[in-house]
């Protein structure tokens, strides 16, 4: 329960810088997906069921502010889960390097848009909402949110391991 | 692999069952309280990067400021001009109507919010504020910032807070004339980036500095709220329609307290 308690105030300073920085720099791509990274950094090192679980409560906080249809954010943070277990598990070492950053980074930044939007498709067929076409969830600007992941991925994972790996 | 794939398939399931609890509105009163309270949370932290950008802005920008002074003084000398006539105008306008009878101009029945956060995956444009339901807002209410310019509609209402979808969105498509009601068309977002008056007939006379108005057709948006200013005619005159690039009015990332324009 203690370790719980930990990680959920690990990943609530997580969000709570997120969010900050998304109300003061709003619509900029420089802003670090902190809430994906701490999936992401999650994901290295614990199973995938305990991810999962963590995958709903940080999604959950992302739903906040979301703007599109609920389950947006908690379906993106599953796949960002999906893909940093098969990058590790499947085609590197789980000890991470600077290139499998690099490779893990810049598939979530290129595929999270793209399942957002699939989600969107499916909800929007659904009828409960109007989904938004696919070139509003592709931008170059989105170079700007690699670079900022991958600057930003080596502290938080360097954070979670000091804190959490026991 | 086999394993992860169930366990990710049960995820999915688990969040389709999400998706129905929230279609039903029993995670409303969760996400709105949730939403204030992260919203009281992220103030200070908000309030010292707010300061951090607005320093670093006005550092590298001090020496435009100086020029940008002297062309504000003009712009202020030539606009306390053009108050004096518009009041002259009202004035005569209001006396006028007296004597015709005209009904009086409608009041608008405004809700101020505050926006509390922009689209968080920054692939909409959307903001969430700080009033919902409880505060009588619905969906397909105008939103506007002082003194009646559009900024968006509200899509979605929970009790206490919103979503409101800005109209730079390319989802959003505002019937507009020119406020000389020479010409008129459909305003598009353009993916955030800003607004397009499109569908406009090649007879119309459509030129630049033009002022662009909500029209009312379709009901959707109230009539006569400002929108932007033409500042490019793009099309040629061989095509269809003539399209031109508007200058929103409002500077739709600043947005902190918006009016809702309630039916």
């Amino acid at each position: 329960m203690k370790r719980f308690l930990y990680l959920f105030f690990f990943l609530l300073i997580l969000f709570w810088l997120e969010a900050a920085f998304r109300k003061v720099f709003a619509t900029s791509y420089f802003v670090p997906q902190f809430v994906i990274l701490f999936i992401t950094v999650f994901a290295v090192s614990r199973d995938m069921k305990e991810t999962l679980y963590w995958c709903f409560i940080a999604g959950f906080l992302g739903e906040l502010f979301s703007g599109l249809y609920f389950g947006t954010f908690i379906f993106m943070c599953i796949i960002a889960a999906a893909i940093t277990h098969f990058v590790t598990r499947k085609a590197a070492y789980q000890d991470i390097s600077f290139s499998t950053v690099m490779v893990i980074v810049a598939l979530q930044v290129l595929l999270l848009p793209f399942f957002a939007w699939l989600f969107n498709l499916a909800v929007g067929g659904l009828g409960l909402t109007v989904h938004p076409p696919l070139a509003e969830f592709f931008s170059w600007k989105l170079v700007w949110r690699m670079v900022m992941n991958m600057f930003l991925f080596f502290p938080i994972n360097k954070s979670f391991r000091i804190f959490f790996d026991e | 692999m086999p394993q992860n794939l169930a366990q990710i398939s049960l995820a999915v399931f688990a969040l389709i069952i999400l998706l129905f609890l929230q279609g039903f509105g029993v995670l409303g009163p969760v996400i709105d309280g949730s939403r204030l309270a992260a919203n009281f949370a992220i103030r200070p932290a908000a309030a010292v990067l707010e300061k951090t950008r607005d320093f670093t802005v006005a550092f590298f920008s001090v020496h435009s400021l100086v020029s940008q002074n002297e062309i504000l003084t003009n712009k202020v000398h030539s606009l306390s001009a053009e108050l004096a006539e518009a009041e002259q105008a009202r004035e005569e306008n209001r006396i006028l109507r007296e004597a015709l009878g005209f009904q009086g101009e409608t009041k608008l029945n405004l809700t101020p919010a505050q926006v509390i956060s922009y689209d968080y995956l920054n692939f909409d444009q959307k903001a969430i504020l700080n009033r919902g339901r409880d505060d009588g807002l619905a969906v397909g209410d105008n939103v506007v910032i002082s003194p009646g310019i559009l900024v968006g509609i509200i899509t979605d209402v929970s009790g206490k807070t919103s979503e409101m979808e800005l109209i730079t969105s390319s989802n959003m498509a505002v019937n507009g004339r020119t406020t000389d009601g020479n010409a008129t068309g459909i305003v598009r977002g353009e993916h955030g980036l800003g607004l397009l008056l499109d569908q406009v007939s090649q007879t119309e006379s459509l030129k630049k500095g033009d002022k662009i108005v909500t029209s009312g057709l379709g009901g959707k948006f109230i009539n006569n709220f400002f929108v932007g200013t033409v500042v490019e005619i793009r099309s040629g005159s061989s095509e269809l329609f003539q399209t031109a690039s508007i200058i929103p009015a409002a500077d739709f990332r600043n947005l902190e307290i918006v009016f809702v324009v309630k039916r």
